[in-house]
This record gives structure tokens, sequence and C-alpha cells, in this order.
């Protein structure tokens, strides 16, 4: 699943960023578009191309609905773009624990800031980050 | 930089990997500036070591390795410290200013470093570690006696609160028994990350001030690195200790109408 990219994200990318970027979600870079051209392509491109939620999305357990946006859920060097906009950090946790391979205590930090409260309900643009336990071995 | 205080704590493999690379980049810097580097480690090279480390013989691997490297690379003054990094004697090896790289493979070394480093007013901890085929560098920048990115007990709680026993609290059978197999190609990654870091601080102005990110993730079966940003966190006993300073709050000024 190819990772999807907000406007911010690409926003603060250079010209070889965007192609880095064009390269992994499989379009076609071209040099002479202007940086804001790019972006709007990208964009484009992205929008029919939405990575999707795992069955049971709307199960009522986390007491919410779907809206929309996106989230950036990052575990180690595994990170990704999802639609979980209206599901709560224990959500995440618990269907994409395989995924991302989540640890049964690696800590949620939200927006780069530590969060013990899992029912919160992520909004639009959040960063959600299960920080994944340092390398044992050196 | 007037001149480069680098600590490399740990010459096992990633320690062993990343030392050579450093000497490379300190000797050939420009402008020219004294480099000194202390290599700790109370561990020896064995036979064992040779499937992810080089040496030319057994020994103590600080010694070694630094009876190695010396005459190749005659711009750094080497210092070689044949035991383990402990309470006692960090103070002596970190100064004001080094540049440390942590390259051990416990947590209780880590929160040791970490510990110290949060006392100092200028340096900077670069810490690496990997499992079998992914693994992490995180920095500790603390820059005119504050911190600007997170420490790494602020975010990894395994470092917060160690479990198991740093080397040189373990008995020989301990030791034994706490290696485990790796892959050369893990320690290599980390320790090219950790030159990556090193090139940040050297080249970018600015990076001490206001790193891009505090930890970089490695996965190679995914074939990824993601770098995060580690804010600093700001902690509940340095609010009440500015409280504390700034005294009673004081009535609120009123501009004065004209």
């Amino acid at each position: 699943m190819a990772r999807r990219y907000t406007e911010q994200e690409l926003l603060g990318k250079t010209k070889l960023g965007l192609r880095g970027v064009c390269n992994e979600i499989g379009f076609e870079f071209d040099n002479g578009m202007s940086l804001d051209d790019l972006i709007k392509a990208i964009l484009k491109h992205q929008g029919g191309a939405h990575n999707t939620a795992p069955a049971g999305d709307n199960d009522g357990s986390d007491g919410a609905d779907e809206g929309d946006g996106s989230v950036t859920v990052t575990c180690g060097a595994s990170s990704q773009v999802l639609e979980v906009v209206g599901k709560s950090i224990s959500y995440v946790r618990r269907e994409y624990s395989s995924v991302f391979n989540i640890g049964r205590e690696s800590k949620a930090m939200l927006n780069g800031v530590e969060e013990s409260d899992e029912s919160y309900i992520l909004e639009d643009g959040d960063n959600l980050e299960f920080i994944k336990k340092s390398g044992d071995k050196a | 930089m007037k001149k480069l205080n680098i600590v490399v704590v740990g010459v096992g493999g990633v320690g062993s990997a990343l030392v050579p690379k450093l000497c490379r980049y300190c000797q050939h810097i420009k402008p020219q500036v004294p480099v000194s580097m202390i290599l700790i480690d109370g561990d020896l090279y064995e036979q064992n070591n040779a499937n992810r480390q080089s040496f030319h013989r057994f020994g103590n691997k600080a010694e070694v390795t630094v009876e190695a490297l010396a005459p190749q690379f005659d711009r750094v003054s080497f210092t070689s410290i044949t035991e383990y990094l402990t309470p006692e004697n960090v103070d002596f090896i970190i100064a004001e200013g080094s540049i440390v790289f942590l390259c051990v493979d416990n947590n209780t070394t880590r929160k040791e470093v970490d510990d110290f480093a949060c006392t100092l007013k200028n340096v900077v901890v670069i810490c690496g570690g990997n499992d079998m085929t992914d693994g992490n560098v995180q920095i500790y920048v603390r820059r005119k006696g504050k911190d600007t990115t997170a420490s790494l007990a602020d975010i990894h709680p395994e470092i917060a609160s160690p479990q198991g026993k740093a080397p040189y609290q373990m008995n020989c059978e301990e030791l034994a028994i706490a290696s485990s197999p790796q892959l050369f190609f893990a320690n290599d990654l980390v320790s090219a990350l950790m030159c990556l870091v090193f090139y940040q601080i050297m080249e970018i102005k600015d990076f001490l001030d206001k790193p891009r990110f505090g930890e970089l993730y490695f996965d190679m079966l995914i074939g990824r690195v993601e770098p995060v940003v580690r804010n600093p966190v700001v902690k509940v006993t340095q609010v009440v200790q500015k409280i504390r300073e700034k005294g009673k709050p004081k009535p609120a000024k009123t501009k004065k109408g004209r």
C-alpha cells in the first residue's frame, strides 16, 4: 500500500523530494512542471488511490463514525496516511497492530506529545506515532 | 567548531563499524580542527566477533581499535579506555561540548549517559541500536543548558526504566548469554545513520538549534528509513522551577490612556 501524502507534507519538499514521492506512489515525474503544479498533480493522482480502512471500521466500538481527512500513523520505519479520522487511538492500535508491528507496550504519541488517553478521537491532520523500542543490540 | 571532542561508548558491532568512518571524515575535514576521540569499552575481541567486527589481534576492543587506526589517521588524537562506562567514570569521560556516539547494547548504560548528559550545558548524544534487520538512531541535543530535542528516556520507556544489567554489572556467564546473533549489515547501517547525523551537525549550520529530526528508524525488510521529529519535552519539574524562580506573579501592567 503506497503512502498517501498530505498537501502540507508535499509543500515542505524540494523538487528532488517530490521526485522521490512520484517514484514511491507510481506517478510520472515531469521536471518541466512548477512545484505548485507538481504538488497539485500528485494530490490529484493520490485522490483516486486512497487507502482503505480495514473491515469493521464502523463497528461502533469506539462510538464514533469515520470522518473526512486523514491521519499519519507511524511505528518505527513504517508510516502511512490512513483514513481513520473519527476513530480512537485504541482502534488504530488494535486494527493496525500487525500492519505496523505495534508492540503491546508501545506508547502512543499524538502530534509529538505523549497521549495516555487512547480513547482520544483522531482528527484530520493528526500525527499518531506508536513508539517502537530501541534496538537491543549494537 | 574550534575543536571536536568525540566519545565513542562501545566498540562492538556498531562502534567498530562507525569509528573508521568518523576518523576518515575527521582526517580530511576542512578547515582543519583538532579532533580528540575517546573510545571506551571493557570487552575483548574474540574469535566469535570475526563475523561482524574487524580486528588485527585479540584483546581489549578500545585498545586494539585505536592501535589499528592511530597510524592511519594522524590528525585524530585517540584515547582508549579499557573499561566499561559506569556512573563512577562517566563524568571523567564525557566533557562539556562532547559529541557522544552511544553504541551499546543495554538500556542501563543508555540511561546513565542520558542522565549525565542532562546535567551538561552543551552536548550531543547519538545513540544507535539494532535488532536483526531493523533498528534506530536517536539524537539528544543540549545547547546552552537547554534541550533542543527530547532526551533518550523522554521518548523510550525502556530506557527510562531499564531492565537487565549493564555489562559492568554482569559476570562472565551473564556476558556470554547476553551476546546474541546479529547481522553485520544492520550494525553497519546503524553506523552509517550515525554518520548521517554527524554530517548534519558538522555541515548544517543550525542543525543543533533546530534539529530536523530526533530519531531515525530503519527497516531492512521494507527498505525504509523514517525520520521522526523529537521536540524537547517540557517537564513538570522545569515548570515548577520556573515558577519558583519567578516568584509571585506581578500584577499585569496597564497601558495609560492618552
